[in-house]
């Protein structure tokens, strides 16, 4: 076939398999692209109720209604210090799934590995309202485990009070947060492992490469991937924290540190009540996140020689 | 070749196996922590005295959950919506997913970042619960599948796993003459079994745990699903206290003194969990079978 | 990810705020029946049962819900039976859910909404119905003498357009009841000698010589004079707000950054004046922490901790005495060397008890939709439910259920009735009175409005059997030697004359203008943390920075504004309030 034809016929071939698929993409359409019409809430006083034909027109006082005198400018900056710190010690450990998939890989017994993988599975079941319960009893300062124990061990030890204090507040959340979702995040590493050649393993013995020689070599490269799509789609999330976490570790005392952007937007009573408000955020923050994405990508795209989205 | 094993090998594995006998110790305590607590009196619970073993036994706390009536009705819901939804998800988005995988899509650039995107924007409550209304997917039993049926951070999952697999044993097929679906169904997808296995333990675990749509979109008790049902009578329990503040009422007060929600939340996450880890083990031994051996040879 | 923080969401703003009530119309079916015809005062006047079809009305549901209408109990059956009425539920207990049907022009047939910002869209986006309409369908609110203030109120407040009537408001009736007012552990008052109590401050010294009497409970757990609690901070730290009208001043009703005399006579105190209520609460608790006597847990605990704590008696004092019913049963007041909690008051408290809210309270306003599927259902049921015979039945069940009548025609509770409502058990029938509770905790009359067939309460609870058979422990015995006699909290206000009466002024501020509301809420979210900071202060130095801060923070972000378009609209209401006191 010549080389014309060969390409027409693939285009053909393309167009084809875009017709079968088309149903989904109309899915995706109708689902995530026709609700965003309701970003027009964002200009107009909107009451629920109300036709938005009968709702003032604000223009753009949403969005600047975090900026409009120091109080909450100051506030919107601490906010924001702390989604990025809580972010960046993230960042700084998103090896972490993968290192987890790789070593437990090493287990010797067979059976040990899957139970141990199941059981490091089971705290991405427990609520957030049960963590707290259980954080409580283990570190509250007048009947938790941790109090209770240091003082049988050493009678002049003075209570800390782990859960209202502002201190190390970050490195908390996140120790919280990794414990409930480690096991779960490296279920897909573990998946992916066996995407990669035996053969290349193989091959590293032949060449003479030890268990940790393969491991750097074969391993971790077969697993970098999945590993950069990952980092790429947490980064462009770092301002969607989700709130419950926070809100139920939050109180008056490590509120300075804890307080972040989705937890602040919820405080502030925006996704309570103020539909305009929680719509002008909301749009904010889409904007944010997808910008980071295709810089992430972009990035992305120059270290590893190839565009990941 | 069997390796052979040097002194370095025993110790790296010692090691290594306390540190994830470690992480599992701290992964199964607070589980095993939940279990004894539901079943033993709740005001030792509600102490925080009961650690390590159980105190005052008793089955009270399930029997009153399973008494729920409509609970069994409600389970079967569950389970209906857990495997259609699982099913027709799964099928979907890895099917639009290999579809994103071959370079002759139609604007596959355009398409793909079209999927992905959504991840990142969502335009709040109001607009979508307009638009199931509108879509006539009000207590209908297919909200809980529908608009779920493309799932991209799935997608993105699959597709980066198809990838790695060697082009090669596609294009075999190629010349033979086989279509999208044959080579699909006949050889990405046995090869994806890993990946296709997460996606649904990922999926199902969604699909078992939400409750939300059943709490908006459903009025009366037909589509109840379990998890509904179970985060009624536990905010049935717990809001009593700030009711009670307000209204005053003599009857509310009463319930005041067996206020009991720890316990309560205890046993639901436990009965929640069950069927999970019943059903996970089964999809585990998916996750490492590797079939790449040989085949690319030649 | 959207959807988890979506769901989470959803799952946390229940827990807070308050349950929507379930508000299913099941009218009586005999027209001619009127209240003042209903039978003697024993038997239920409802004798007769529904002959025509079952309708089903859907009505704005209260958390758990569903599950209580799913199964069949007495309720369900005497709905049925009587009215030929079945309920199905739109579920949602928070705002966002109303909102979702004000957006979608769903709304169920009959609900209530807490917030009248959301009445008031519902008015004007002409999805409620104008209630004059229907006049000749509802007797048993349009005739009844009980109705006829709360009727006048509302024609006004949420007339509509036309001059109609689109909001009931709830809650109506008479009321001789106490919520805030201090308890603490009267064996351990008695033991120290009774000491004189003048004045807040007062409290200090004896409940540490409280807790230095009883360091340890029972179990060997540490026992605290004051113990407190977050959960139920909205705009300030509660638990200050609440023990702050210890002194005769409003600090929840009007607004929580003002403190206004109960009985409108005096000035309007800010939240931030140095010498208000709230700041020397504040001290209070300040104080309390230095001295030891304060929980150290109190900032981070969830209610089911205090709730616990106070049921193991680890907590000495407490402002609602329902909360220490865990403690109070009879095992221990009724032991001969009884333990339990009761009033004590210091001399120059001046303690709120509710007013007799003839025209309703406006946190809790009932819509009917504007266009149901079956408007005579929803009629049928609204009129027996504002009706004292739907009433009647709603709070207390049915005869033989929990209450019977004795030889002279006096309703009282059963024995048996006791028992269930210990345990919160079973009526005939399946189903308790706490599922009932929950989804009608509020009603359109209070509990204490006297039912004119019976001339007792509405409520067994003030049952004058019930209330003798509620205080007939050792400890209340003892507590009621020693206060001239009397029986309960309000009883003793009245005695002691240290009792205001709130004026219904207070229900009915307008809806704050949303550029207000927004600064309201920022000012709360730096009044919360300043105010457990200051309770926790280290030193004075600390307690007066945090004190300066918070107000000059307050300052920028307006508070000035709010509390003056506060005190502008508090004077109209008591204007209005004169109409119908």
């Amino acid at each position: 076939m010549s080389n014309v034809k060969m390409k027409r016929s693939s285009e053909r071939e393309g167009i084809k398999l875009f017709w079968i698929t088309a149903p989904l993409l109309l899915l995706v359409l109708l689902f995530n692209y026709i609700p965003l019409l309701g970003w027009v809430y964002s200009f107009f006083d909107y009451k629920p109720g109300l036709a938005l034909k009968d709702c003032a027109f604000v223009g753009f006082k949403y969005f600047l209604l975090p900026f409009q005198n120091p109080v909450t400018r100051s506030d919107t900056l601490r906010v924001l210090k702390n989604t990025v710190g809580m972010a960046l010690i993230g960042y700084a450990t998103c090896l972490l799934p993968m290192l987890f998939a790789v070593f437990l890989a090493q287990l010797g017994s067979n059976r040990y590995r899957k139970i141990v993988q199941t059981i490091t599975t089971l705290p991405n079941f427990i609520s957030w309202i049960l963590v707290y319960a259980l954080a409580y009893s283990m570190f509250s300062t007048d009947s938790g485990f941790v109090n209770n124990v240091a003082k049988m061990i050493d009678s002049n030890w003075s209570s800390v009070n782990f859960l209202a204090s502002a201190d190390h507040m970050w490195l908390k959340m996140w120790a919280y947060g990794t414990w409930k979702s480690l096991g779960w995040t490296a279920i897909i590493y573990i998946a992916s492992l066996s995407s990669i050649d035996a053969g290349l393993y193989e091959a590293a013995s032949i060449d003479g490469a030890g268990r940790f020689q393969k491991m750097w070599y074969v391993t971790i490269p077969g697993l970098l991937p999945t590993f950069f799509v990952l980092l790429v789609m947490n980064i462009a999330n770092f301002l969607n924290t989700g709130y419950e976490q926070y809100y139920i570790f939050q109180n008056a005392m490590n509120k300075s540190t804890i307080e972040v952007l989705d937890l602040f937007v919820y405080n502030q009573g925006v996704l309570g009540h103020n539909i305009s408000y929680a719509t002008a955020v909301g749009m904010l923050k889409s904007l944010i996140s997808l910008m980071l994405f295709f810089s992430a990508n972009r990035i992305s795209k120059k270290i590893r020689g190839e565009s990941i989205f | 070749m069997v390796e052979k094993r040097t002194w370095r090998d025993v110790l790296f594995q010692a090691v290594d196996g306390f540190v994830f006998s470690l992480l599992a110790l701290i992964c199964f305590y607070p589980f095993y922590y939940i279990a004894i607590n539901t079943v033993s009196s709740n005001d030792a619970v509600a102490r925080g005295e009961v650690l390590f073993g159980i105190a005052g036994f008793h089955m009270t706390n399930y029997a009153e959950v399973f008494q729920l009536k409509g609970l069994p009705n409600a389970a079967l819901i569950s389970l209906a919506r857990t495997v259609l939804g699982t099913a027709l998800t799964v099928l979907c988005t890895s099917f639009l997913a290999y579809a994103m995988t071959r370079k002759e899509y139609w604007h596959r650039v355009f398409w793909y970042r079209f999927c992905i995107a959504t991840m990142y924007f969502s335009a709040g409550l109001i607009p979508a619960y307009l638009l199931i209304k509108r879509l006539g997917l009000f207590n209908n039993f297919l909200v809980y599948i529908i608009p779920g049926i493309v799932a991209p951070y799935y997608m993105v999952l699959i597709k980066t796993y198809i990838e790695s697999i060697p082009p090669s044993l596609e294009e075999s097929a190629m010349l033979d003459g086989a279509g999208y679906f044959t080579r699909f169904f006949r050889i990405i997808l046995p090869l994806s079994k890993p990946v296709i296995a997460s996606v649904i333990v990922f999926c199902s675990v969604g699909q078992w745990n939400s409750f939300m749509d059943t709490v908006l979109y459903m009025t009366g008790g037909r589509w109840q699903t379990m998890q509904s049902m179970l985060y009624n009578y536990l905010n049935e329990t717990s809001m009593l206290a700030s009711m009670i503040q307000r209204s005053q009422s003599v009857s509310s007060i009463v319930l005041a003194t067996r206020l009991t929600p720890v316990s309560v939340r205890y046993t639901v996450t436990f009965i929640t969990v069950l069927p999970i880890l019943v059903v996970y083990p089964f999809f585990q031994r998916y996750f490492a079978s590797g079939i790449m051996l040989g085949a690319v040879k030649g | 990810m959207k959807k988890q923080t979506l769901k989470t969401a959803k799952r946390i703003s229940s827990a807070v705020l308050a349950a929507m009530l379930v508000f299913t119309a099941a009218g009586c079916s005999k027209q001619e029946e009127t209240p003042s015809q209903a039978a003697s005062s024993g038997a239920s006047s409802l004798s007769d049962k529904w002959t025509g079809e079952i309708a089903t009305i859907t009505v704005g549901g209260g958390a758990g819900s569903a599950n209580i209408l799913s199964k069949s109990t007495w309720f369900t059956d005497y709905l049925e039976e009587k009215l030929g009425i079945k309920l199905e539920m739109y579920e949602g207990t928070d705002a966002s859910s109303v909102d979702a049907w004000l957006a979608s022009g769903d709304v169920p047939d009959f609900f209530r909404v807490e917030d009248k910002k959301q009445a008031d869209s519902a008015v004007k986006g002409k999805l409620v119905a104008n209630w004059d309409l229907y006049k000749d369908k509802l007797p048993n609110l349009y005739t009844n003498d009980h109705y006829t203030k709360v009727l006048q109120f509302c024609h006004e407040a949420y007339g509509g357009s036309d001059n109609g009537m689109y909001a009931l408001q709830s809650n109506i009736g008479k009321n001789e009841k106490i919520n805030i007012c201090p308890y603490i552990r009267w064996d351990l008052y008695e033991k120290l000698g009774k000491p004189k109590i003048s004045t807040l401050e007062d409290y200090l010294t004896v409940l540490k010589k409280m807790q230095d009497l009883n360091p340890k409970n029972e179990g060997g757990e540490k026992v605290y004079g004051l113990s407190l609690f977050p959960e139920w901070d909205s705009y300030t730290c509660a638990m200050a707000t609440y023990v702050s009208e210890l002194y005769g001043r409003d600090w929840e009703y009007v607004n929580p950054l003002v403190g206004v005399p109960a009985d409108n006579d005096g000035p309007i105190q800010s939240i931030l004046d140095d010498d208000s209520d709230y700041y020397r609460v504040l001290k209070f608790f300040y104080k309390a922490n230095q001295m030891g006597i304060l929980d150290p847990d109190s900032v981070s605990q969830k209610w089911d901790s205090l709730s616990q704590k106070y049921t193991d008696g680890r907590v000495l004092s407490t402002v609602w005495s329902w909360a220490v019913g865990g403690y109070d049963t009879p095992a221990h007041t009724n032991a001969d060397s009884f333990t339990g909690y009761a009033p004590v008051w210091a001399s120059d408290l001046k303690i709120t008890s509710y007013p007799d809210t003839v025209t309703g309270a406006s946190d809790r306003l009932y819509l009917m939709s504007a266009n149901p599927k079956d408007r005579d259902a929803v009629l049928r049921f609204l009129n027996w439910y504002f009706s004292y015979d739907g009433q009647d039945i709603l709070k207390n069940g049915p005869q033989g259920g929990i209450w019977d009548v004795d030889s002279s025609g006096k309703r009282y509770v059963t024995d048996k009735g006791k028992e269930i409502l210990k345990n919160n058990g079973e009526l005939p029938g399946g189903g308790t009175l706490g599922d009932v509770s929950n989804l009608f905790a509020d009603g359109p009359m209070t509990d204490q409005t006297i039912n004119p067939s019976t001339n007792q309460t509405m409520s067994y609870g003030y049952w004058d059997s019930f209330v003798k058979y509620n205080t007939d422990t050792k400890l209340i015995k003892d507590w009621s030697s020693n206060n001239k006699g009397v029986l309960t909290d309000y009883e003793f206000g009245k005695a002691n004359n240290q009792l205001i009466k709130r004026s219904i002024a207070h229900s009915m501020m307008p809806i704050m203008p949303d550029d207000l509301a927004s600064k309201q809420k920022s000012i709360g979210e730096k009044i919360k943390p300043a105010s457990w900071k200051m309770i926790y202060a280290k030193n004075d130095a600390d307690f007066n920075a945090q004190w300066e801060k918070l107000k000059s923070d307050c300052k920028t972000l307006g508070i000035d504004d709010v509390t003056n378009w506060i005190k502008t609209q508090f004077e109209t209401c008591v204007e209005e309030a004169k109409k119908y006191e």
